[in-house]
């Protein structure tokens, strides 16, 4: 991983901020009420939204009951073209989900101190969004009803999933992902739980926080379990990012359709997925940061470091599309020639194949210049299209794939019906039902963690000045800097 | 799964026949005119039979089913055992001609049509009306009961109202009564229409199909004073000219020449390839204008417009009198000069036309030159005189009187009759099944004509358009319902025996002349009475009852054929006939029989509905079929529709496309635009007989074609297709060689037929049973019977056209076809592509619940009860020939139609993979059988439906553990291999390249 | 400020959480135990019946064997229910007039069938062939139990996939000489094992294990 390396040597530089958190702010108590406060402000604005993504979901839940009422054929599906949509917002949202994970436990283990800020609102994000890439797989079955069967038990007809195909390791990698996922996000969460309930107003409030935070009291003992408990969660993780898009990517590779068997696969997803992960991190805090008034917290340092993954991952993907392309010309084989060098660029839906390719190797180009890693509007848009187009980039894996095989005869078009927008819509909205729920009720950013960097770093400050104790005059205004004007 | 419906039927079977209950139900709950499918009532009637309640269908696999019934047999019938079919022989008649058929019957209640081995015009085989008429019997559409105006009657109120008719009473003379009937060969018809005339002297008959095949007999009245028909030998024919005929796809005893034909073709192969003894490769020449199954077997197909034929014929007939000089005959040498001016106008190079020419007369007495069955009496003139100068007449070709009642006379001509009725001659018109309303000439107005006959009386099996401008209906008899004879094409006279009794309240035709012949005037005499009396009348007044049972267990009479004529042609008749033969500008208009619904009768057969053409590939619809360059020129693409103007007369039709059409034609199948009470045909296509004329039923022109603009761009009419890309891209799924190559390099496919290294150490597939097949592209025409045959017995859903549009068609068993070579004078070549069974299959390793897996004897299996449809498999096959229920297709369906449903076969549920499975029912209860004698499976006692059905027996199946067995010997040929053989699936099915043999002096050309 | 939970809320709520985690291991469990329980696939039920007919009596009283009524056992796939003439002939004497035999005489009147109600019951797409049973040497009995003892039959075993798959992957134990076929109770000869007889029957009847899926499901 380069761009932790990357990311240490922006704090040393002075134009920027260089620190993960401001020093404008009060005491420890005045940081955390500012950071429960949206807890306990009403606000229109919220409602309204929360009302929208609530529609969309119903929309969801419309799409899917008439799915299972009907049958797939109320989809575009056909032969051969038996995968699309759902299979496609399947992957697009667990790639969503890998960005979270990914930005906590990752970076926790590189001792990345600033993802503090950031990670409960990733963590968030990526929950959700396996709740989604959950659902699809099983509304996608011809007989939903009898999903258990991919589960491994010991069953009356002494018949047992087929362990050489990736689905029944997808069950299991998604299934751990999410519990693994789940127990993560809410340990982190504890702590500000519990600050939650000793700063709710009324008795009721206080009871339900009190209940989620389990007894939390902050006991010098309670931390040292916690953060062990905390380390020991975010090892287990971090292999997950790995494996659960590797295990996905399997679902196409081991097939040998040209377009799916290919062996640059795992890595070329899980970069794929931590790529739109981070895209739609930073599409979901820019809003929160501005609206909360969070500059201060989620400063433009880790706008700049989030820019820069996305940059790293971006060209990394962009790599891999050149190697797919070059090894399908270079095997000579005239099947994986037609589907890359035919079908996709020159096929019926050429014009979206195009579209993700430019989106996803030109925009991230934009962050080799710090202006735009830092200017809200351009990493904004940026991240919205990228989060567009990564759905178009497992479409064009997909359906391209599939329309056009080896035999001609059988070569036919996709299109999608109501209910395959519908369901990608709808996924949208029960996202962010979720998402708003999130924000309303949960401490959103780890307070905790904020105070406990904040303090770190000017412990920092205070050191070196003592060091440099003879000529405090011009002493160390890089330092100086770090502390507010009492403890100056 | 639904299959529990299926349980409960064959329980329940024997004694719903049984139950006149039903039937009666049947009359009473519809309302007259009503055809829906049957609902409430039935429902009922059905749950009273078999008490499997409806909830059973909608159970999942695990779940157990409530409590069910069993019903034994009140009374036992002997000769029957619960869960064994039975097989009873009968025969189908379609344009007039039987074909022998056995059809499978479980628990009295007929599943599947096979043909008849012993029968001469199927020698084995059926062709897709046969194999999708058991459907028909089935139709919930299907007219229920007689009825006079709106009110319901019954079949006596119908009889008797009959005779109560102006002409028709007792005693009268019959001035006055006329009859409609179709065409027909059957014996005891012909015996029934005497009587009649007998009783009646002034009654009049008439004969009407729009397909009556008249133009062979009439031609022949003329130049060998008698109306005959041609018949062919195709086993000993070393060259064959067919003149725009589709003697091997459609028309009478197309199954048995297409039988002869191929098996000669394929002793060729193997013989010139040193594989073999046995004759020479035959050689086949088409001239068409439209493909025809025919046409793509062909090893030089001319590409000329149907109208342009004759020309053709002529200049080749001019060509082989001068090489035959002197041994021509007298009379030919007079003839040349008739034939210049219709010759020097001949489409064909040059150097086609001698090298043809040549060929023929090197191989004269044993060539047959055939015209086209609707081709002009120029044609068949030609053709006719062809064999003569030849010398094939006697040998490859003879004739024989038409077994058609009449054919030749003028009772086929339906412009005496309208003229009568428009006179106000016809007092009463009593009609007998055909669809004159719909399908006569549009120049006649029939129906119009109609108003003006005081008594009008309709016998058919739907109330269609025929039916509703008549004042009675009475319902006919579905053949599986009926008693009857009727004449293969060679004469043999075939029995036709009932394998039900009659669902509803209907007669056959012949009992409707029962009520005029009499005794009986109320309708009571029975076909069968009648039958068994005309037998004894035929036997000299002797009636052998065991005879007879033989005879109907045989369901032919052997020895019956129509004596053999070689008649010397008289020349000078010649050139009167050649003046129909004409040369237009301007653009075509071909009017053709359609592959599926054949005239229309067909229509509301959703299986034949949904088979795709064997050339297009469009499934409900016909378009107006064109060439590129004449769409070019007229600037329109497929799907466009355009407006068809001819005298007068407009139809607007959507375009089609087609590589290797003629050029400056347009090619429209008849039967479709249907507009009767049949749900399933109505609305389907457009009505080409609005543009057909009494003068030119089958070349008409010039048509003025416009396209039609709605709103600025060109109106579209969507074609649904089961086949969008037609060119290989280069890729080694068809392999061809012309004979010569083939012998030059015996092992051109050694490539594509070697066993791929593997990783993974393979199977033991040595031991037991091992079940492969192979096809042979030589022979394969692609008519479909085999398609039609595989829905049939693996009870395969329809889907309709929206399915078809969104490729979504069920068919186990597709017919692919490509076009190769120049894209102006391309070739066709049709590959039935079904599972491969592969024993490396990409299919099964992907499947997370192991529902596809394999079995120890080489089957690819599909467990539809433990699939949750995931379709992976499908996505991993290279073949694409998995198939998905995306809904419960076989819920949707009226009862009647399940009851087709073969019991051996589990009724998919929704959301279930299918595909082919080797017809694996057909190979376990043979496996069975076998064991219960305590011995091994027999070479040729497993025969899967599509190679039982296949014409030229272009598929063969078979355990290759058996050293001495077909399906060996088929597998060893050098020029077998398998498609897409690098991924090394190693299929169970293997195809063997096709081989021509085009004609040395034709190098370079088509 | 007043405390927020009483001294027990820390119990409950731990308790609360066991007992979560339990119902998620449990449900699971419990829901395979059921499935394999008697109950839940309908072995012991009684089953009523239109007549009722006692195999007791005719079976072990008469010693009538099975093959009189269920005839096509040897031959076709369904062994085959007796139609309602065969009860004729023995029962003109007897019991044709009394009140029980309703149903028999009014099905004999109008020929339309006596509706019995099924005891073993396979799923639709289960093609179960009986004659190949039989001729392969397995009794009546191994399915059916002792018929010969039941007043109205009565589903003795499972019927469940596995149920059949033990048999087919290990066939030896449950097979006896043919002519064994449907006698009751029937033991090997003494000194034989089941097991050590049943690999000789195997060998002389040509038993294979038939685990291919579309020996039953087609």
């Amino acid at each position: 991983m380069a761009e932790p390396a990357g990311a240490v040597e922006a704090c040393e530089h002075p134009q920027l901020d260089p620190y993960p958190v401001a020093r404008e702010l009060g005491d420890d108590a005045a940081l955390t009420d500012q950071l429960l406060s949206p807890l306990w402000t009403r606000s229109k604005v919220w409602w309204v939204l929360f009302a929208i993504s609530g529609l969309l979901a119903l929309l969801f839940i419309v799409s899917a009951t008439y799915t299972v009422a009907r049958g797939i054929g109320s989809w575009g599906n056909n032969i051969p073209v038996a995968w699309a949509f759902a299979i496609t917002d399947f992957v697009w949202w667990i790639g969503i989900g890998h960005a979270g994970t990914f930005i906590s436990a990752f970076l926790i283990l590189l001792g990345q101190r600033w993802r503090a800020s950031v990670n409960r609102l990733a963590e968030a994000m990526t929950l959700f969004a396996l709740v989604n890439a959950g659902l699809f797989p099983i509304l996608h079955l011809g007989r939903p009803w009898f999903f258990y069967w991919l589960v491994p038990y010991p069953a009356t007809m002494k018949m047992w999933p087929n362990f050489r195909s990736a689905l029944p390791w997808d069950v299991a990698a998604i299934a751990t992902y999410f519990t693994v996922s789940l127990l993560f996000w809410y340990t982190g969460l504890v702590p500000d739980l519990a600050a939650a309930r000793d700063r709710a107003p009324g008795r009721v409030r206080r009871m339900v926080y009190g209940i989620f935070a389990l007894g939390w009291r902050g006991a010098g003992r309670q931390w040292r379990q916690y953060r062990v408990v905390y380390l020991v969660l975010a090892g287990l993780a971090t292999p997950l990012v790995i494996s659960v898009h590797s295990v996905v990517s399997l679902d196409f590779s081991i097939a040998q359709l040209p377009g799916w068997h290919s062996t640059i696969f795992p890595p070329y997803f899980v970069v794929g997925a931590i790529y739109s992960g981070l895209a739609m991190v930073l599409m979901l805090m820019l809003p929160v940061r501005r609206i909360f008034h969070l500059e201060d917290v989620i400063t433009r340092q880790h706008l700049d470091k989030i820019a820069k993954l996305i940059l790293a991952t971006g060209l990394m993907l962009a790599y891999s599309y050149m190697c797919e392309t070059f090894i399908a010309w270079y095997s000579g084989d005239q099947f994986e020639r037609y589907t890359y060098l035919f079908a996709r660029p020159q096929g019926p839906y050429a014009w979206i194949y195009w579209a993700m390719t430019a989106v996803n190797v030109l925009v991230p180009q934009l962050f080799w210049f710090r202006k735009l890693r830092t200017n809200v509007v351009v990493l904004f848009a940026a991240s919205v299209l990228i989060w567009a187009a990564m759905w178009a980039e497992r479409f064009v894996i997909i359906v391209t794939s599939l329309e056009r095989d080896f035999l001609p005869s059988s070569w036919h078009f996709y299109a999608p019906s109501w209910v395959d927008w519908g369901l990608l819509i709808g996924s949208i909205g029960v996202f962010f039902v979720l998402f708003f729920a999130f924000l309303r009720w949960v401490p959103f950013v780890p307070v905790s963690e904020v105070k406990r960097l904040r303090f770190e770093v000017r412990r920092k400050a205070k050191l070196e000045i003592a060091l440099a104790g003879e000529k405090p005059s011009e002493a160390l205004p890089e330092a100086r800097l770090r502390l507010t004007e009492g403890e100056r | 799964m639904s299959d529990e419906l299926r349980h409960g039927y064959w329980r329940s079977l024997a004694e719903l026949l049984g139950a006149a209950g039903l039937r009666e139900d049947a009359l009473r709950e519809f309302p007259p005119g009503v055809d829906g499918p049957p609902t409430g009532m039935s429902r009922r009637a059905f749950m009273k039979l078999l008490g499997a309640s409806a909830a059973l269908a909608g159970l999942g696999a695990c779940t157990r089913a409530p409590e069910e019934k069993i019903l034994p047999y009140g009374r036992q019938t002997p000769e029957l055992t619960p869960g064994i079919p039975l097989h009873y022989a009968t025969s189908m008649v379609v344009g007039g001609y039987a074909t022998g058929l056995l059809v499978e019957s479980h628990e009295g209640r007929p599943t599947k049509v096979e043909g008849n081995p012993e029968h001469p015009a199927s020698l084995g085989a059926a062709g897709v009306y046969e194999q999708a008429s058991v459907l028909q019997l089935y139709d919930p559409y299907r007219a229920r009961s007689a009825r006079e105006g709106r009110t319901r009657k019954r079949w006596e109120d119908f009889a008797r109202a009959l005779g109560t008719m102006p002409g028709a009473q007792t005693g009268g003379t019959g001035s006055g009564l006329h009859f409609l009937l179709r065409p027909t060969s059957s014996p005891l018809t012909a015996t029934l229409i005497r009587r009649v005339r007998e009783r009646y002297p002034e009654a009049q008959f008439h004969f009407y199909a729009p397909f009556d095949g008249r133009t062979g007999p009439v031609s022949s009245l003329a130049l060998l004073g008698d109306a005959l028909v041609a018949q062919h030998d195709f086993s000993r024919a070393r060259v064959v000219l067919a003149l725009d005929s589709d003697f091997m796809g459609s028309g009478p005893f197309s199954l048995r020449y297409a039988r002869d034909f191929a098996a000669r073709r394929h002793s060729g192969i193997s013989r010139m390839s040193g594989a073999g003894p046995g004759p020479g490769m035959n050689r086949l020449y088409a001239v068409e204008g439209m493909w025809s199954p025919t046409g793509t077997l062909a090893d030089h197909r001319l590409r000329v417009r149907a109208g342009d034929v004759a020309a053709v014929a002529a200049a080749l007939l001019r060509e082989v009198i001068t090489l035959r000089g002197g041994s021509a005959g007298a009379g030919a040498a007079h003839v040349q000069g008739a034939l210049e001016p219709i010759a020097s106008g001949a489409p064909a190079p040059r150097r086609w036309v001698d090298a043809v020419a040549r060929d023929l007369v090197d191989t004269a007495g044993s060539g047959i030159v055939i015209a086209g069955y609707d081709q002009t009496e120029a044609v068949h003139a030609i053709a006719l005189a062809l064999n003569a100068v030849l010398g094939n007449t006697g040998r490859t070709v003879w004739y024989s009187a038409s077994p058609i009642f009449e054919h030749g006379e003028a009772s086929h001509d339906l412009a005496p009759l309208v003229d009568a009725m428009r006179a106000g001659e016809v007092q009463t018109l009593v009609i007998a099944g055909g669809n004159p309303a719909y399908d006569a000439p549009a120049d006649l107005d029939f129906t119009q004509a109609l108003k003006s006959v005081p008594h009008t009386a309709y016998v058919g099996m739907y109330e269609n358009e025929t039916a509703a401008a008549c004042r009675w209906f009475a319902p006919e008899s579905h053949y599986l319902e009926s008693w009857g004879d009727a004449r293969a094409y060679d004469g043999t006279v075939s029995l036709i025996q009932p394998l039900i009794a009659p669902l509803y309240d209907t007669r056959t035709v012949d009992e409707l002349l029962a009520v005029f012949a009499g005794p009986d005037r109320a309708g009571g005499t029975s076909a069968h009475s009648m039958l068994r009396e005309s037998w004894r009348d035929r036997a000299g007044g002797i009636f052998e009852e065991r005879e007879w049972e033989e005879t109907v267990g045989r369901g032919l009479a052997p020895d019956t054929q129509l004596e053999r004529r070689t008649p010397s042609l008289r020349w000078s008749a010649l050139a009167p006939l050649l003046e129909s033969a004409r040369l237009t500008g301007g653009i075509d208009i071909v009017f053709e029989r359609d592959p599926r619904v054949y005239d229309g009768s067909f229509a509301n057969n959703a299986w034949l509905q949904e088979l795709p053409d064997p050339i297009t590939k469009v499934t409900w619809d016909n378009a107006a079929v064109m060439s590129p360059a004449t769409a070019t020129k007229l600037n329109v693409g497929t799907g466009d529709v355009v407006t068809l103007s001819l005298r007068g007369r407009e139809l607007s039709a959507p375009a089609f496309v087609l590589p290797g059409h003629a050029d400056d034609a347009i090619t429209l199948r008849l039967g479709y635009g249907r507009d009767g009470a049949e749900e399933v045909a109505r609305g389907v296509g457009v009505n080409g007989y609005q543009l057909r004329t009494r003068g030119a039923p089958h070349v008409d022109g010039p048509v003025k074609v416009e396209r039609v603009l709605a709103g600025g761009s060109a109106e579209r009419h969507e074609l649904a297709t089961t086949q969008m890309h037609w060119r290989l891209q280069g890729r080694a799924i068809i392999r061809q060689a012309t004979i010569e190559e083939y012998r030059r390099d015996p092992d051109f496919t050694g490539a594509q037929s070697t066993q791929q290294p593997s990783l993974y150490e393979s199977y033991d597939y040595t031991k037991g049973d091992q079940w492969a097949m192979t096809v042979d592209l030589s022979k394969c025409t692609g008519c479909g019977a085999c398609v039609v045959a595989c829905q049939a017995e693996n009870n395969v859903p329809v889907v309709g056209r929206e399915g078809v549009l969104n490729s979504r068609e069920m068919h186990w068993l597709r017919i692919d076809r490509y076009f190769t070579g120049q894209e102006d004078e391309p070739e066709a070549v049709m590959q039935p592509m079904l599972c491969q069974h592969c024993e490396k299959a990409p299919c099964e390793y992907v499947c997370p619940v192991n529902a596809t897996v394999h079995s120890s004897d080489g089957l690819n299996e599909m467990v539809y009860n433990r699939c949750v449809g995931t379709r992976f498999c499908s996505n991993n096959c290279p073949y694409k020939v998995r198939r998905f229920n995306w809904f419960d297709y076989n819920r949707e369906i009226a009862e009647t139609v399940q009851m087709v449903k073969n019991p051996d076969v589990t009724v998919r549920e929704r959301g279930v993979m299918e595909k082919c499975s080797f017809c694996v029912q057909r190979i376990r209860r043979a496996q069975i059988a076998a064991q219960l004698d305590g011995r091994d499976v027999k070479d040729g006692e497993v025969v899967t439906a599509c190679q039982q059905a296949c014409p030229t027996r272009a598929i063969i199946f078979g355990s290759y553990t058996d050293p001495d067995s077909d399906i060996v010997r088929s597998l060893l040929e050098k020029r077998s291999y398998t498609v897409l053989h690098e991924l090394g699936t190693a299929p169970r099915v293997r195809y063997l390249a096709r081989i021509t043999n085009p004609n040395p002096a034709l190098e370079g050309e088509a | 400020m007043a405390s927020l939970f009483t001294r027990r809320a820390t119990t409950r709520l731990r308790l609360a959480i066991v007992l979560a985690i339990a119902a998620m291991v449990g449900v699971p469990l419990f829901l395979m135990g059921w499935v394999r329980t008697p109950l839940e696939r309908g072995e012991f039920q009684h089953i009523s019946q239109p007549v009722p007919f006692s195999h007791q009596i005719h079976v072990s009283g008469l010693r009538i064997d099975c093959r009189y009524c269920h005839y096509t056992v040897e031959r076709a796939a369904s062994a085959g229910m007796p139609s309602t003439a065969t009860c004729v002939p023995c029962h003109k004497q007897v019991w044709l007039d009394g009140s029980w035999f309703a149903p028999v005489r009014q099905s004999l009147a109008s020929g339309t069938p006596i509706q019995w109600n099924r005891v073993n019951q396979l799923p639709g797409f289960v093609y179960f062939d009986h004659a190949i049973h039989v001729n392969k040497g397995v009794g009546c009995e191994s399915c059916h139990g002792r018929v010969d003892t039941m007043t109205t039959a009565v589903q003795v075993e499972p019927l469940t996939m596995g149920w059949c798959l033990d048999c087919h992957r290990q066939p030896a134990e449950h097979l006896r000489p043919v002519a064994q076929m449907t006698a009751m109770g029937w033991q090997p000869p003494a000194g034989r094992s089941r097991t050590a007889l049943g690999r000789e029957l195997m060998q002389r009847y040509h038993v294979r294990r038939m685990t291919d899926c579309t020996d039953c499901h087609r």
